[in-house]
């Protein structure tokens, strides 16, 4: 390995303190940028820009004019593919077209390189949203999230829409949210708290780590905790757990190279020995890597879901996240 | 998945011009259009609000919750506050109420066009 990744951080991780309006914009990134957790820095269109895609002149000027003085690297604008913002029907695909060319002209005007865009771009829209990142000079990657994985049977078929329409502005944003080797323990711990009894957490672990689909791995549990005298409705509660922690090979993520564009690092905490103990890093990332993945890559915290806000420490968790993957990096280089 | 307390502050209720008002959040992490929010319900002191007495206020204009359904090309920016307007609610400032507000919102994406 003679390249290494660009290690940053997607505002995403800090939802909370934005959603409370703690910060403006300018502010959250002089707090990444303080914090050390840089220098690659992602965020999402919807969340933090308001009037998103419309940019006013004044807000491009300050986003530019702020990065350059923190010394930050916009990496990845997340867009997102809303088929289903109307009641009455999903866009068409001209629609679809309609809604994500402008988000893909804000990538250029605020100097990113990468457009995340999600499964929601269907074949016929990817296909005709290519002229535009062509346009535009930004590449489209596409998040593969749980509960679908490197190797599902939906992403294939993307792969191989990709390989018809060969163009290489077309790849992938593995998030690691896909291959867990377990659920995030405060996920789990929401479950107990909506009232779901301590003794079924071990049996969850286990079902979920069983092969199968999420729905029949869903069921079977649902199944069993109404066998010990558990309402089906207060089991399903456990549903996130499926949909949102994916137990596919990490390995696996090597097989997409070279259409990895970025990664999204997800993680929920840090252990007292410095790993995500729901989350092989070594796995995750070092096969990537192996494979010469040079580009950048976004810590996303994602325990924000059920962390309280005064026990937020954001910043320094995603710092000890960095040390865990320079970890990783410094084994791959050796 | 939004944690409750993003939803609703500890100074949410408020006596507005027409009766009370209680500022609420998206309990999400992105901003949504208005199409997207399904319902708002409140409860008074354990009573529940008839919908003919709701408005939703975003972006400087209250709508009922029935109304918000062809709103798909207006956002509502996620570090906004929305005030939910209830009208005739009796309240001064300094009184005691007990506040639920519910609110159901619909997702934007899917993936659909890729079988399975």
């Amino acid at each position: 390995m003679t390249s290494t990744p660009l290690l940053g951080t997607t505002l995403y991780s800090f939802t909370n303190e934005w959603v409370s309006a703690r910060y403006t914009l300018t502010e959250l990134l002089e707090h990444v940028a303080a914090a050390g957790i840089g220098p690659g820095v992602e965020l999402v269109g919807f969340q933090s820009i308001r009037n998103f895609p419309r940019l006013e002149t004044a807000f491009i000027d300050e986003f530019h004019e702020t990065v350059d003085r923190l010394g930050l690297v916009p990496t990845s604008l997340a867009a997102n593919i809303d088929i289903a913002i109307r009641r009455d029907r999903d866009l068409t695909t001209e629609e679809r077209v309609d809604y994500t060319a402008p988000q893909i002209e804000a990538a250029r005007l605020l100097g990113f390189p990468v457009v995340r865009i999600q499964i929601g771009a269907d074949p016929a829209t990817l296909e005709r949203l290519v002229p535009y990142a062509e346009k535009a000079g930004v590449r489209l990657g596409m998040e593969i999230h749980a509960p679908e994985g490197p190797l599902t049977p939906k992403v294939e078929a993307v792969s191989r829409v990709y390989d018809r329409i060969d163009s290489d502005l077309l790849g992938f944003i593995p998030d690691f949210s896909s291959t867990m080797h377990r659920i995030s323990a405060g996920l789990a711990q929401t479950y107990l708290e909506s009232g779901l009894p301590a003794d079924l957490l071990p049996e969850l672990q286990r079902i979920w780590a069983a092969d199968g689909g999420q729905g029949e791995r869903l069921g079977q549990f649902i199944a069993l905790a109404e066998s010990r005298g558990v309402p089906a409705a207060t089991a399903s509660v456990v549903a996130s757990a499926f949909t949102m922690n994916g137990h596919e090979r990490p390995e696996d993520w090597a097989e997409l190279m070279p259409r990895i564009f970025h990664v999204h690092a997800k993680f929920y905490d840090i252990d007292e020995n410095g790993e995500e103990p729901s989350i092989d890093y070594f796995r995750n990332l070092g096969p990537i890597l192996e494979a010469g993945f040079a580009g950048s890559i976004s810590s996303e915290w994602e325990a924000h879901s059920w962390t309280p806000n005064d026990e937020l420490d954001t910043a320094a968790l995603i710092r000890r996240q960095h040390d865990l993957m320079r970890r990783v990096i410094a084994k791959v280089s050796r | 998945m939004t944690r409750p307390e993003l939803l609703l502050g500890p100074d949410a209720a408020v006596a507005g011009e027409k009766g009370l008002e209680v500022r609420i959040r998206q309990p999400w992490y992105r901003s949504l259009p208005l199409s997207s929010v399904l319902d708002v319900a409140v409860e008074l002191d354990g009573t529940p609000v008839p919908d003919d007495r709701i408005r939703l206020r975003v972006n400087g204009r209250a709508r009922r919750i029935a109304e918000l359904a062809p709103c798909w090309d207006e956002i509502w920016f996620i570090q906004d506050e929305g005030a939910v307007e209830i009208d005739g609610a009796a309240g001064s400032p300094g009184d005691e109420i007990a506040v639920a507000v519910a609110i159901e919102l619909a997702p934007t994406s899917s993936s659909t066009g890729w079988g399975r």
